[in-house]
This record gives structure tokens, sequence and C-alpha cells, in this order.
């Protein structure tokens, strides 16, 4: 199954959860995964929601960094 | 009635629908509480009181440094060294005479936000940390008062705004630690990442004219909906922000009267 994270596809089983795909995505992108929202239909999906989210064929989610500057 | 001289004064502002001569006596009435002096404050804070905002608290205890002149441009080299809230206080009281502007060299923390919101109409997060920016959002819920969130780093911008009544399970709005359930980061702040001074302008001026709008009563808030920029790619989303029922500040408690084991909520009273 494929999936679009920030619009990269990326390729998941159906045991994978959110959660674990944001987990190989944050290291793979240096970030801490603490520090992530993301977002599915212009949606913000709760991060205690990541470990039942259900991953369907092409959805697309965006993922991005807490920003707290000002 | 308006005197002659607000009317001149105003009158780009009246001419809007949504403000009229009622908005600018609406707005001469309004509090508004700004938490830190630092890029997003300096945006802000003359848009609020240059359309006419009454009353504004300013609070920060921090210093105007060299390295904050490229984007905070209320300040200039000749404030180095000075309080930031002062210096901020007096720029705003020339740029609006009628305005009152309290300057309160204190940072936020637990020890104070109940006092700093007191009053409050609405309170705008200008803060450069996680940890203050979690803080004012749980005294904003607990307090009952809007609070409109800004931040910037980077290439990036953000800013949300928050109605506490809305916000919860029964509400269906998400607050500011449903978005980021975090206490602390270890980046993130613009002392660590750097930031385009622009990125703080366009964060600042959203947050203006969102603050702008709900004193203003406008009923399309666009409540829990974040609005991010990210330059590096030329995009921008608006996301809303839907309530996490585990939440530990909206998830479980009725606004009015919080009370919670959790640090991050503060207690009633305080």
């Amino acid at each position: 199954m494929q999936i679009l994270i920030n619009q990269r596809p990326i390729h998941c089983t159906s045991h994978d959860t959110l959660d674990s795909v944001l987990n190989v995505f944050a290291q793979g992108s240096g970030v801490d995964i603490n520090d992530i929202a993301v977002a599915a239909d212009n949606t913000v999906i709760p991060r205690s929601q990541w470990a039942t989210y259900a991953l369907t064929a092409n959805a697309s989610f965006s993922v991005f960094v807490a920003v707290a500057g000002g | 009635m308006l005197s002659d001289h607000d009317f001149l004064r105003y009158s780009r502002q009246i001419m809007l629908p949504l403000c009229g001569e009622l908005g600018i006596k609406t707005l001469a009435k309004a509090r508004v509480v700004v938490i830190g002096a630092g890029g997003l404050a300096t945006v802000v804070a003359p848009y609020l009181v240059g359309a006419g905002v009454g009353y504004l608290r300013l609070c920060d205890d921090d210093i105007v440094s060299v390295s904050n002149l490229p984007r905070q441009w209320l300040y200039s080299p000749a404030h180095i060294g000075q309080q930031k809230v002062r210096v901020m206080a007096a720029q705003l009281k020339a740029l609006q005479p009628a305005a009152q502007v309290e300057a309160i060299p204190e940072y936020a923390d637990n020890s104070n936000l109940c006092r700093l919101m007191s009053g409050a109409d609405l309170v705008l997060d200008c803060s450069d940390n996680m940890t203050t920016r979690q803080l004012v959002n749980a005294y904003a819920m607990d307090a009952g008062v809007a609070l409109v969130s800004a931040a910037a780093i980077g290439l990036h911008a953000q800013a949300a705004a928050f109605q506490p009544s809305l916000c919860g399970p029964h509400g269906n709005h998400g607050c500011y630690r449903c978005l980021y359930p975090i206490d602390s980061q270890r980046a993130g702040n613009c002392q660590s990442e750097g930031v385009l001074g622009p990125m703080v302008g366009m964060a600042g001026c959203y947050q203006a004219a969102l603050a702008l709008r709900i004193l203003l009563g406008d009923p399309n808030v666009p409540w829990s909906q974040l609005w991010r920029l990210d330059s590096t790619l030329g995009e921008h989303q608006l996301l809303r922000i839907q309530p996490d029922p585990s939440c530990s500040v909206c998830g479980h408690v009725s606004h009015s009267n919080a009370s919670s084991d959790d640090s991050s909520i503060p207690n009633s009273g305080v």
C-alpha cells in the first residue's frame, strides 16, 4: 500500500499505523516526533489517535513541525 | 458619536461593514493582553493601537539587544539595553496618544499569568517558547478568554485563534494543546533556529487581523483553524484543529471551574 506524506510516496503494510509511519518519517527527516503534527483532509489528527488511525491506500498527509518562535 | 478627528483618523476602517462607527467605539473599550514583546508584538501592537484599541497590556522582561533590530522595528540602536515593554509602550503612545498602554516587565509564568490576564477581552500569545505557549493556552482556556497564538521560525509562520467556549469535546473545537501536546521543545525558537524577519511580520499581521476581527465581533472568525505558511515551498494551509478527547487542558474540564492535578492546568483562583 502506498500513502503520501508531504506529497512524497511512502510504502507501508496493513500492519502499519499512522504512529509507526510517522516514527519512521521523523527519524528519516531528523526531527523529533514529539515536535510534529499531522493533518489529513485539512484536519489535524490528534496525537492520541495516531496509534489507531486507519491507513488507507493513497491517503495523503501533511506533516509539519511545531513553530514556537516569535 | 465620534469626534471629527476620530472620524477622519479611522475613516478607512469605518468604511468596512465589519467596523463602522460602532466598531471604533467597541475597539476603544477593548482590553488586550500581549504576552511577549519581541518580533510578533512589535507588529501586532502598533496595528491594534493604530486601529483604535483602547487598552494594551504588554508583558515581557526582556531587554532590547542588537540581534532584535533586523525584525523588531519598534526598537532602534538607541534602545539597546532598555526594557522592551517600556520602549514599546512609549512608541505606541506616540502612535496613538489616546491609547492606554501598560508595560509590565515580567515574563509570563505560572505565578503571574492569572494576574496578567485579568480583565482581558483577548490574549495574544507573542511569546518565543513552547513552555510559555502551553501556559498561556491553559490560562486562557481556564479564564474563558479568547486567544490568538502566532509563531514564526526559519521560513515558517503559524497562527490560530481559540475561543474557550467552543473548545473541548462538547464544542467540537481543539485548543492549542490539542494541536501540540508538548510542554517543551528542544528547538523551535528563533534563538536556536534563526528566522527570516518577514516571516515574523506575516505571522504578526495575520495575528493582528484575527485580533481585530474578534474584537469587532466578526461571526466568521476561523476559530481553531491553524494557518500555516511554508515559504520554502511557497504554500499555505488552513487546517481545522479538532478537539483531542485526551487533552489535559480542554478535554475533560469545564472552562469556568477547571481543576486538575495536571501541572499544565492552572489552579482556579491562582
